[in-house]
């Protein structure tokens, strides 16, 4: 039993910090538009894919690193043309929904491009570092490694949403789009480099985490909807809650998985979701807010 | 200064102001008067780019920014300063007004010009690292005056400025205005109360269902009871 428990913990943490991640990246396009990006899910596959396409069998650390960043910047450009694309036909990103529709197509594009490319199975990714003894768990190095990134993101991106002029400028547009405006911030270029940002985590997420996560080209939806639940949790917009959030979901997922069977992992994950809207729609972290309208 | 030719704008296909002409001068605080619903804020976002003209010019020493997004009309010295005493809650002061010099390229053109506005303001000194969320209503009217004076613009548009914040705070921020306008700005000064605003202000103009109805000096305009009438409806 205890052996089990020591594996949903660490399993469930190192999943849970992928899912925090994609909820990190969810919440500052969110932030600085109102949009959810719900083509994160296959972005993150993607890169996943990268890493398995680029890295020789026999991948040494330096080659890793170097690839790790050549993928980040890949998807840092490809993420801030799909917002730009995103966000062309809007007068107002929180107006007006086509967004809805253009995240999912690039959602789609891309898990056909895969199926094109790769065919419909999963791919494994070659790791440089070998597995860790964790509580007893044998336990894949990039569940260790896509924690360290996760608290690097989070350190980051906090700095930068409060120290730079830029950042600041993002948080604000979180606060009040129309007075961002007539304060004359370049409004669209901010939230083109926030897309940007989402896709420099997502990529290197994708990278770090590619032994880990299910490189197929139906796979993307399972991760959008635990970052999307693990971002909900937390409180959407709210960093502290993407943080937290991640480790709940993942936790969760994998308990069900024991207690129930990995079919109603799912399920349970929604219940959840069900549970934290009826219950603290503002999240775990999140504050109400005023709009105006 | 500011020049407005025949300016027709509004929300979707509803034109909420329609050929609007006026002529807004270095020096001088121009008020526009009309009771709610007059077209006030509509005319004043469509100068500050905040909506785009559905017809008409605007231009601003000489420069055409007909239809320009609120970036570019910022920059070319047209700052809207919206109403109901709005700033970025969830920021601290410093930030607020960090984020709102624009114009002000390094980080000591930023600190002088602050300290400029802060031996007009103490306030703002004293509560710099608070978040705005916690200034009272007149100081964050304060703090979002001073925001838009930090984009050294050459036209100020004021909307309601007034509203919502504690009447001793009123002659400070009017006191302001004339201020910048002393100093070269233009100021366009958007109001409900008739009194007030004509007394600070050198023209004034007042609209009523989305066209002017009367113009002229604000000194003369004091003692026109047309001005009472348009408020009631005739």
């Amino acid at each position: 039993m205890a052996y089990e428990l020591a594996i949903i913990f660490v399993r469930g943490l190192g999943l849970g910090a992928i899912y925090s991640l994609i909820a990190l990246s969810f919440n500052v396009v969110y932030m600085s538009s109102g949009i959810l990006n719900f083509a994160q899910g296959n972005i993150l596959v993607l890169a996943g894919l990268l890493a398995a396409l680029l890295s020789p069998p026999e991948v040494s650390v330096s080659l890793w690193l170097v690839l790790m960043l050549v993928v980040g910047c890949m998807l840092t450009l490809a993420v801030a043309a799909q917002g730009a694309m995103t966000l062309a036909p809007l007068r107002s990103s929180t107006e007006q929904h086509s967004w809805l529709v253009s995240t999912m197509a690039v959602s789609v594009i891309i898990g056909a491009s895969i199926l094109i490319v790769q065919g419909p199975f999963a791919v494994t990714a070659p790791y440089p570092f070998p597995g860790v003894r964790i509580l007893g768990v044998r336990t894949p190095f990039a569940y260790l490694a896509v924690t360290a990134l996760l608290v690097l993101c989070f350190v980051a991106l906090q700095l930068f949403l409060r120290r730079t002029r830029t950042g600041v400028a993002i948080s604000a547009l979180a606060q009040d789009l129309e007075l961002a405006r007539a304060t004359g911030l370049r409004v669209r270029l901010l939230q083109v480099v926030s897309f940007g940002i989402s896709g420099a985590i997502l990529g290197v997420t994708g990278f770090v985490a590619a032994p880990v996560i299910s490189i197929a080209p139906d796979s993307g939806i399972s991760y959008i909807l635990s970052g999307f639940i693990a971002a909900v949790i937390g409180g959407m917009g709210n960093l502290y809650g993407a943080l937290v959030g991640g480790p709940i979901v993942g936790v969760m997922a994998m308990s069900s998985a024991y207690l129930f069977g990995g079919e109603f992992q799912n399920l349970v994950l929604l219940t959840l979701l069900v549970a934290v809207l009826m219950v603290r729609p503002q999240g775990l972290f999140g504050r109400m807010s005023t709009r105006h309208v | 200064m500011l020049s407005v030719e025949a300016l027709t704008a509004g929300y979707g296909r509803i034109p909420v102001v329609s050929d609007i002409s006026m002529e807004v001068e270095a020096g001088r605080i121009t008020a526009v008067l009309g009771a709610n619903g007059a077209g006030k804020t509509t005319l004043v976002k469509a100068l500050g780019g905040l909506i785009r003209p559905m017809a008409g010019r605007v231009l601003i020493a000489g420069r055409d920014i007909t239809g320009a997004d609120p970036s570019t009309a910022t920059r070319a010295g047209v700052r809207l300063l919206l109403d109901g005493h709005r700033v970025f809650p969830d920021l601290s002061v410093h930030d607020n007004l960090k984020i709102a010099a624009i114009t002000t390229g390094s980080r000591r053109e930023f600190e002088l010009l602050c300290d400029e506005y802060f031996e007009v303001f103490p306030i703002l000194k004293q509560k710099r690292k608070d978040y705005a969320r916690t200034l009272s209503g007149g100081q964050q009217q304060i703090l979002a005056l001073t925001q838009a004076l930090l984009c050294q613009p050459k036209v100020l548009l004021c909307d309601e400025p007034s509203i919502g914040i504690a009447q001793a705070l009123i002659p400070t921020i009017l006191k302001e205005l004339r201020n910048f306008a002393s100093r070269g700005g233009a100021v366009v000064l958007v109001e409900q109360q008739i009194q007030m605003s004509l007394k600070v202000s050198d023209t004034a103009l007042v609209m009523d269902r989305g066209s002017i109805r009367l113009s002229g000096l604000a000194s003369d305009l004091m003692s026109d009871d047309r001005i009472r009438k348009i408020y009631m409806g005739n």
